[in-house]
């Protein structure tokens, strides 16, 4: 196979380096393998990708690691922080919402916007009714300060994740976010039962399986 | 036992849980001390970022949005804190010690090819690369970051990270084959 028609084919190639790496996503990691299956010099360059990323694991595991002084200085100086800055716990996710529009440039609205758009999908069903913030939304829409029975967990959304997927699973659980979202995770609580430990572990694997909308989720306290 | 994700770990040094920081320094410190010793290429100076990196992470835990992994988060503000230092004008520059460890610029590609067996070839020209091309490939290769998680780290479009990326593979083996290792790529 000709140099000309891996020139052709770069956009494949320059995949390579992450296909070893393990970090495309699955039609790109497909797309690579069909190419490595009719290209010849495709696989030859698939070995020069690996002699390098061989090469540059071992120069950089050569390189030396921090000492303990790191670290002491570090948690003396953590030690030594002042404690100011503590999330408040009670969250209105009207006022949430509008913050996170107002900060958001439409490109990196992400998922964090669309989460906020299923919660209130999900939570109020009415759009309208938060710009104008009238009831029972705003009802619904305000974090439970007290314990509600119910299941708990912790999730955070893949960033990929649209509103309709993330709207359409929280939905499938009967689930609803009460709490976040805080260092990027939300708490949500799952039907109003307590549900015993193995019907949980249950759920939050069949969520942990949804790769494409939901990225970690773990019990959580109520 | 399942490990704590980083995830979990970062809300709870949100609310000032000094264990789960123990937790996330351990997991993160050596990989990110590497990058950062990538970039400022002197010990004692990245030993100083590696406590800056992470007393932001306990500072901002609570602004952590989640759109990117931790790990990935943690290499832009240690990539932020690099270039930072490189800035300052009392930067102490290149430790000898650190300079015969990570670059060996005074060798010509005949030494080089005659002291070393291929894998070391590699190497070595590993290590001649550019601080744009030896970031890519490290970021890539050794930190395993996707297309999507450099552009982030590194504040260029995904586009420019593949073409990066692939002048640094060029330019690599140019290195290498001056070096008298011909590897038949490109």
């Amino acid at each position: 196979m000709s140099m000309t028609e891996i020139e052709r084919d770069r956009d494949i190639a320059d995949l390579l380096p992450f296909y070893v790496s393990g970090t495309l996503g699955y039609a790109d990691r497909k797309r690579v393998e069909a190419e490595l299956a009719r290209n010849a010099a495709l696989r030859h360059e698939l070995e020069v990708v690996r002699e390098e990323q061989d090469e540059t694991i071992r120069f950089n595991e050569s390189l030396p690691v921090p000492s303990g002084k790191a670290a002491q200085k570090l948690f003396a100086a953590i030690d030594a922080e002042p404690r100011s800055q503590v999330l408040p716990k009670r969250i209105d996710l009207v006022r949430w919402f509008g913050e996170k529009v107002a900060q958001l440039s439409p490109r990196t609205l992400g998922w964090t916007a669309a989460a906020a758009v299923a919660v209130l999908a999900v939570q109020a069903g009415t759009f309208g009714s938060i710009m104008t913030g009238h009831s029972p939304f705003r009802t619904a829409a305000h974090v439970e300060s007290a314990p509600v029975a119910g299941t708990y967990a912790t999730i955070a959304f893949a960033p990929k994740a649209t509103a309709d997927d993330i709207a359409a699973l929280l939905q499938s659980y009967n689930a609803t976010i009460v709490e976040g979202p805080k260092a990027g995770i939300f708490k949500i609580r799952i039907g109003s039962d307590v549900l015993a430990s193995a019907d949980r572990d249950r759920i939050l694997g069949e969520m942990r399986a949804k790769g494409d909308v939901i990225r970690f989720a773990a019990p959580a306290a109520n | 036992m399942q490990a704590t994700p980083d995830e979990a770990l970062i809300e709870r040094i949100a609310n000032g849980d000094k264990l789960a920081m123990q937790t996330l320094f351990a997991r993160h410190n050596v990989r990110v001390f590497r990058f950062l010793l990538r970039i400022v290429r002197d010990e004692s100076t990245a030993e100083d970022l590696i406590g800056e990196v992470f007393l932001d992470v306990w500072r901002q835990a609570g602004r952590f949005e989640g759109r990117s992994a931790v790990s990935t988060w943690l290499l832009a503000i240690a990539r932020y804190k690099a270039l930072s230092a490189l800035r300052r004008p009392t930067h102490q520059g290149l430790d000898d010690a650190m300079a015969e460890t990570l670059e060996d610029e005074g060798d010509d590609p005949e030494v080089i090819a005659q002291k070393v067996d291929k894998a070391g070839v590699l190497k070595t020209c590993i290590a001649k690369l550019s601080a744009d091309h030896r970031e890519i490939i490290d970021l890539v290769y050794y930190h395993e970051r996707s297309v999507e998680e450099v552009a982030e780290i590194v504040g260029i479009p995904e586009n420019t990270v593949k073409t990066r990326l692939f002048y640094a593979r060029k330019k690599l083996a140019e290195l290498c084959k001056e070096a008298g290792l011909d590897r038949g790529w490109p």
